[in-house]
């Protein structure tokens, strides 16, 4: 579901590195809003990262995300989204 | 803190201590879409009628490989030209990921213009990079490519390509019975013949510093290899050995010229120090080697050889001469040149007796055909390692057409006159 949504708004640049990875961590609150997102891993290629970065900037707040508090805060409040072209 | 983020703390430490386990999510793919960008025409602050509009320079060099969507102007709600008209959120309606704007005025030094333009990330609602170019107003297109440039290193992450120089060899025509030497910008435009001979022209390779370019020239009857300077036309031929002198290629350090000689009685590879203007033997077979390419790293010479029957590539160490076969697949493999990062090679490749364009990850020893054209020769690889160049057939017509390393864009080199061949892709310059 996080996933989905963050694939959907994903544009990363054409005719780029294949091998490329970059690692985001995100901190959400219960809501599903992100309080914050920073580049923790760069792929080297600042494009890619920012790409990246602006799939996450337009989700915005994920939605769905209705589960338990404690799920939430084992899983959720903190964790990384791994982006790679293929 | 209150005592409920402290309880959560406390509860996380406990429960989850390992920061290894938190949780991973993966995101492969995405859409891999043109970015969206909109130029909007700049302004123009000159007293004379405008003739080249550098937004357009900008639009065709950043749709030339397909990476790039660029806005139209009548598709903008605003033409801004300064940071304080744009509103983001009118872009962002239009689906552009990025902005560009700008200006161009006069400098104090007669006939000196000065473009000097921002990019903003709409999606961040931020400027991403303020600059500007100076230059004769004559050279306003060339301002343009410059720009591009900037635009593309700043959103792709690599260097952009459009003020880099294509070489290449003009084939004799109704029009002109002579071989001309041509060098001209990616795009077709603003060509010029170096040099003009009624005996062949073959194989231009530039110098590292993008100030001459070495070629072959029949001129005195045998072929001879020729360095010429492009700010004075100043020529020098290389020490002219007994045989054939062809296939010259030039050392990143710019020092050395590899080439190709039958001095010894058949084709081997040598290498020329323009110092010392000598020739030093680097391969020694009596089979026919030819078409070196100098690896990035100046240690190896990449060549073609038909010592074990079938054309095939090799690399030899330039300094302990030690020898290494590099294709294995089919049974013509040739005229390879390196990709600008040292770790795969393009080459020309027969597959059912077509011979296309292919690539071969050096490490993995994996090949990948990129054109699925049939006559396709000399492929050429952008500095930025993103895209090929290649010689082809138009019918009878000799064009020169292109492909992105990732094979989804392919192009053909416009508004190119006469009958062009063996094209050189120049490095790239600051």
């Amino acid at each position: 579901m996080i996933q989905r949504q963050v694939r959907e708004n994903w544009k990363r640049p054409k005719n780029i590195n294949q091998s490329l990875k970059t690692e985001i961590q995100i901190n959400l609150v219960p809501t599903g809003e992100i309080l914050s997102a920073s580049v923790i891993k760069s792929s080297g290629n600042k494009a890619f990262d920012e790409s990246a970065m602006s799939a996450i900037l337009k989700v915005k707040s994920f939605e769905g995300l209705t589960m338990q508090m404690q799920l939430f805060d084992q899983h959720f409040r903190k964790f990384t989204l791994v982006f790679t072209p293929e | 803190m209150n005592f409920k983020k402290l309880f959560l703390i406390t509860y996380l430490i406990i429960f989850f201590p390992s920061v290894s386990s938190q949780l991973r999510i993966e995101i492969k793919g995405g859409v891999e879409e043109s970015i969206s960008i909109a130029v909007v025409p700049m302004q123009w602050n000159l007293e004379i009628p405008q003739e080249i509009f550098i937004h357009e320079v900008i639009k065709s060099d950043l749709e030339s490989f397909g990476e790039f969507n660029v806005l139209p102007p009548r598709n903008m709600l605003s033409l801004p030209t300064t940071k304080e008209e744009v509103f983001y959120k009118d872009w962002r309606l239009l689906g552009s990921d990025y902005l560009v704007i700008g200006n161009i005025e006069f400098t104090e030094i007669d006939q000196e213009i000065r473009v000097s333009y921002t990019i903003f990330d709409v999606v961040k609602e931020r400027v991403i990079h303020r600059g500007s170019v100076l230059g004769p107003l004559s050279t306003l297109r060339k301002m343009g490519h410059k720009i591009s440039d900037k635009i593309y290193a700043r959103i792709q992450g690599i260097p952009g390509i459009f003020s880099t120089k294509i070489a290449y060899i003009d084939k004799p025509s109704k029009s002109d019975p002579n071989y001309n030497l041509m060098i001209s910008d990616i795009d077709g435009n603003d060509s010029l013949s170096l040099f003009s001979s009624p005996q062949p022209l073959m194989s231009p390779s530039w110098s590292p510093d993008m100030q001459s370019i070495s070629y072959v020239s029949f001129e005195e009857g045998t072929s001879r290899i020729f360095i010429q300077k492009l700010s004075n036309a100043e020529r020098r031929g290389l020490k002219l050995e007994k045989g054939i002198n062809s296939s010259p290629n030039w050392a990143p350090d710019g020092k050395k010229i590899s080439a190709v000689l039958s001095k010894s009685g058949n084709p081997d590879i040598f290498i020329y120090d323009l110092e010392l203007s000598t020739w030093l033997q680097v391969t020694n077979h009596f089979g026919i080697d030819t078409e070196p390419d100098w690896s990035p790293n100046s240690r190896n010479i990449l060549f073609t050889s038909n010592r074990s029957g079938s054309p095939q590539l090799y690399e030899v160490n330039t300094r302990t001469k030690r020898i290494k076969r590099l294709t294995f697949e089919g049974t013509y493999n040739a005229r390879g040149r390196y990709l600008p990062n040292g770790k795969g090679i393009i080459f020309v490749h027969r597959q059912n007796g077509v011979f296309h364009i292919a690539t071969q990850n050096l490490r993995t020893g994996k090949i990948r055909i990129l054109t699925d054209t049939r006559l396709d020769e000399s492929p050429t690889v952008s500095p930025n390692g993103n895209v090929v160049l290649y010689a082809t057939k138009d019918g009878d017509k000799d064009i020169l057409a292109g492909i992105t390393l990732d094979g989804k864009t392919k192009f053909v080199m416009p508004s190119l006159k006469g009958e062009a061949r063996e094209p050189s892709w120049s490095p790239l310059i600051d």
